[in-house]
């Protein structure tokens, strides 16, 4: 595919009507759908890669026409930037206008450019958030799933020797090939063949809206029983009042709601990613704060990870343990 | 070369390597002075020493994450920890448990998400060399879970080099195209770049687990017990955050009380049911919700581009 | 004052735009100014139809955005004003919309435009324009994802168009 000379495979040389053959439109999406981010830049993005893609096309329409090849070439290397999947139908309905530019047909240089920029910003917030935020967690979720890891979390920390079900990441990337080609498939060919008419008609239908809807109920319901199964967070905090021993973890926390703290943990969380503070940065504090909180300053230097009940803020595992803590490997 | 850009991007660059710097000198660096003083025993890990041959195909493993070979699929699939820790295990002999350390990293990059090049860390670099270090260091789940954070880091600046740096190439395209050539801006799309990112993501991931995976793996087993329950106590934690991270695009209006229910029946159920279980019950709720509240929800759109498209616009409208 | 925020994005109405400043912001109309995409039916059909349910987007040429914003100033309603280019915040201001702050998103390279501050690049006619803005007492900041922290355009802003050396 990546033939050196412009003039070598001019195959139009014919009169008449320019047409895009099917073999035409197909690679150029085999192109966008490998090397779509190849050459992914801070200056212009996707910008080369919108132009490699458009090459089969240029090649057919104008191959043999030296001016309009370099014209065609420029035109598609100003700054681009969508999602590489829902966004193929900006390809779809660019190879759209560029033939029936080829063809004769007003179309300027500007018109082209201005659909390809007009509809980048659209259809990356469409996309990103249908395949990056909703598909893609979802499926990992379903991956981590299927691995076993839930069950080894509840169980201990430990997962030497332990073997989780390969399966898991096996069907993620089976489903998601399934989705992310399949997607690119379908805007480009449909982009293609309805034009713009195809993306106002997919808009109006407010089919993207339900999708979006149903797809965040479930990912909702997803995220909720995630947090039950992997957010852990147990204080080893003890009080002496008087004779007894008050534990703040079963003795206060767990009464007014069982798994009170993983569910404040993860809604404090969203709240101050939302207001702004970076992810990285969170990660970097919450390691902190667990070693901070893991210093055993209240009592004995724990023999085994899972006795630091009672000389730690913080308790790995489990809440401490009753009368003593067993005497688990590490 | 790295260097590149101007004033800020450089500066911000700099902090983060500061941020990995003090994130390692926290991990790493006190820990150690504490256990050097302490001399707690420690009974020697059993450490899985990582052959060359090894070391090169996890190197090649990374390029390939974020190459275009793999049908451009490499940033759904081998970019995330899930599918990069069961290839490791599968190099590493052990695909079952590096199927399981995959899955945990992957927790942390759940919502993980990247809009108009910007990265929040890389799950690639994690995904790789930290279950790399977690599998050669039988690391426990948490602290395979910290470990994948300093490391993910690193790899914001293997993601800023190669966005940087493809810059130029982007302008080598450009000339291509004034000699109307049209394999000049194809191999500017293709071969410079991946040589570049051939270069900035094999070479220093072959070498780097080749000669540190175990050793990181020896000095984490050889933090003192409390410092390990820090680390056991990050892996029950830092989940929260990839979840929290994915809840910033979904948590919002009618289907925020989906979260509460699904904590509630995962949490009443005493996590018997499997996610899967949850899925199915979510994909039933979720059509429900969808017939009962989609319509008011996708026509809320519709009147109001009828209303704000000026007459004139609304008169072609009718026409077509 | 309701008006909440004017950006000028080459993208216009993207993800960020509305996942991270429509929502921060707490604005109840996203006001799009640009003459090209207001003549044009189907981008503009676009960009209100791709706005995620609940987000309602208005798309004018620059004139008409003056008005519009001039009205929605005296409403209780706050507007986020999406432009593609400072010369139609330059022209807004000039005709009376009293914008104290502009925010530079995103201006992607082009062949008249050069590096301004990292991936923000910028025309000559571009520059002089923030400058002049700047005068009028607009604050001209860089702020590209609300995860950065704002670049006064005056920090980089060069007399010439050139780059800025640091």
């Amino acid at each position: 595919m990546s033939s050196t000379e412009t003039a070598t495979s001019g195959a139009t040389a014919a009169g008449g009507e320019k047409r895009i053959t099917r073999k035409d439109l197909l690679m150029s999406w085999l192109i966008w759908t490998f090397f779509s981010h190849s050459n992914y830049n801070y200056e212009r993005l996707q910008a080369s890669a919108f132009a490699h893609a458009m090459t089969p096309i240029i090649k057919r329409l104008y191959g043999g026409d030296k001016e309009q090849t370099r014209e065609a070439l420029q035109r598609h290397l100003v700054f681009f930037n969508t999602s590489p999947d829902f966004g193929a139908v900006i390809h779809g309905v660019t190879i759209a206008m560029e033939e029936q530019k080829a063809n004769g047909e007003e179309i300027t240089d500007n018109a082209i450019t201005s659909t390809k920029t007009g509809l980048m910003g659209p259809m990356a917030g469409i996309g990103d958030t249908i395949g990056q935020g909703i598909v893609v967690p979802l499926l990992i979720a379903l991956g981590i799933s299927i691995t076993g890891l839930g069950a080894q979390v509840q169980q201990s920390g430990d997962l030497t020797g332990i073997t989780g079900n390969p399966l898991g990441p096996i069907l993620y990337f089976i489903l998601v090939a399934v989705f992310s080609i399949g997607v690119t498939y379908i805007m480009y060919t449909q982009g293609y063949k309805q034009g713009r008419s195809f993306v106002t008609s997919v808009l109006k239908s407010g089919l993207m809206d339900k999708v979006i809807l149903g797809a965040s109920v479930l990912g909702n319901i997803v995220l909720g029983g995630l947090t039950a199964q992997f957010v852990k967070v147990y204080v080893g905090w003890t009080v002496q009042a008087g004779e007894t021993t008050v534990r703040i973890q079963q003795d206060v926390l767990d009464k007014i709601l069982p798994g009170l703290l993983p569910l404040a943990l993860v809604v404090l969380t969203w709240w101050l990613l939302k207001r702004g503070w970076h992810p990285i940065k969170l990660l970097v504090i919450y390691v902190i704060v667990c070693v901070v909180g893991a210093i055993p300053f209240m009592g004995p230097q724990p023999q085994y990870i899972t006795d630091a009940c009672g000389s730690s803020i913080l308790q790995p595992y489990g809440p401490c343990a009753d009368p003593l803590p067993p005497a688990e490997g590490e | 070369m790295v260097k590149n850009p101007k004033g800020e991007r450089r500066l911000s660059r700099g902090a983060k390597i500061s941020l990995v710097i003090s994130t390692l000198v926290v991990i790493i660096g006190i820990p150690t002075a504490v256990q050097a003083m302490t001399l707690t025993e420690v009974e020697p890990s059993t450490t899985v020493t990582i052959s060359l041959f090894q070391s090169i195909l996890i190197g090649l493993g990374y390029y390939l994450s974020q190459s275009p070979w793999i049908a451009g699929l490499s940033f759904y699939t081998l970019n995330r920890p899930l599918v990069a820790g069961l290839l490791v295990g599968v190099i590493l002999g052990d695909p079952g448990q590096g199927a399981l350390i995959g899955a945990a990293i992957n927790l942390i990059y759940l919502g993980f998400i990247s809009a108009g090049g910007a990265i929040p860390g890389d799950p690639g670099l994690a995904g790789w060399v930290g279950t790399t270090i977690a599998i050669a260091g039988s690391l426990n789940y948490g602290a395979a879970l910290a470990i994948a954070v300093p490391i993910g880091l690193l790899g914001t600046v293997v993601w800023n080099a190669r966005m940087t740096v493809d810059s130029a190439f982007m302008h080598m395209a450009d000339r291509a195209a004034d000699r109307a050539d049209i394999g000049g801006v194809v191999r500017a799309n293709i071969l410079y770049p991946q040589a570049w990112l051939f270069l900035i993501t094999f070479v220093p991931v072959t070498i780097a687990v080749f000669i540190g995976a175990s050793f990181i793996g020896d000095v984490i087993n050889g933090f003192p017990v409390w410092l390990l329950g820090g680390l056991a106590i990050a892996g029950g934690i830092l989940p929260a955050i990839g979840i929290a991270m994915n809840m910033k695009f979904i948590f919002l209006g009618s289907a925020i009380p989906y979260f509460f229910v699904g904590y509630l029946v995962m949490v009443v159920l005493g996590n018997e049911v499997s996610i899967m279980v949850l899925a199915v019950i979510g994909v039933a709720l979720a059509f429900l919700h969808v017939v009962f509240l989609g319509d008011r929800v996708s026509n809320a759109s519709k009147p109001k581009s009828e209303k704000l498209r000026s007459d004139k616009s609304a008169e072609s409208e009718a026409a077509r | 004052m309701t008006l909440s925020l004017v950006r000028v994005d080459d993208r216009l109405i993207h993800g960020q735009v509305i996942a991270v400043w429509y929502r921060a912001l707490g604005a109840d109309v996203i006001v799009v100014a640009d003459d090209e995409t207001a003549a044009d039916e189907f981008l503009s059909d676009v960009l209100v139809l791709a706005a995620p349910a609940g987000v309602e987007v208005e798309v004018y040429t620059v004139d008409d955005a003056a008005a519009r914003i001039t009205e929605l100033a005296e409403s209780s309603d706050r507007a986020f004003v999406l432009v593609r280019s400072p010369i139609s915040v330059l022209r807004m201001v000039e005709q009376g919309v009293p914008i104290p702050l502009l925010n530079i998103g995103g201006m992607g390279a082009a062949s008249n435009r050069s590096k301004l501050y990292r991936n923000i690049s910028a025309s000559a006619s571009e520059i002089d324009a923030m400058h002049a803005l700047e005068r009028l007492g607009t604050k001209v900041e860089i702020r590209i994802v609300a995860d950065d922290s704002a670049v006064p355009f005056s920090s980089v802003a060069p007399p010439a168009t050139n780059s800025n050396g640091v």
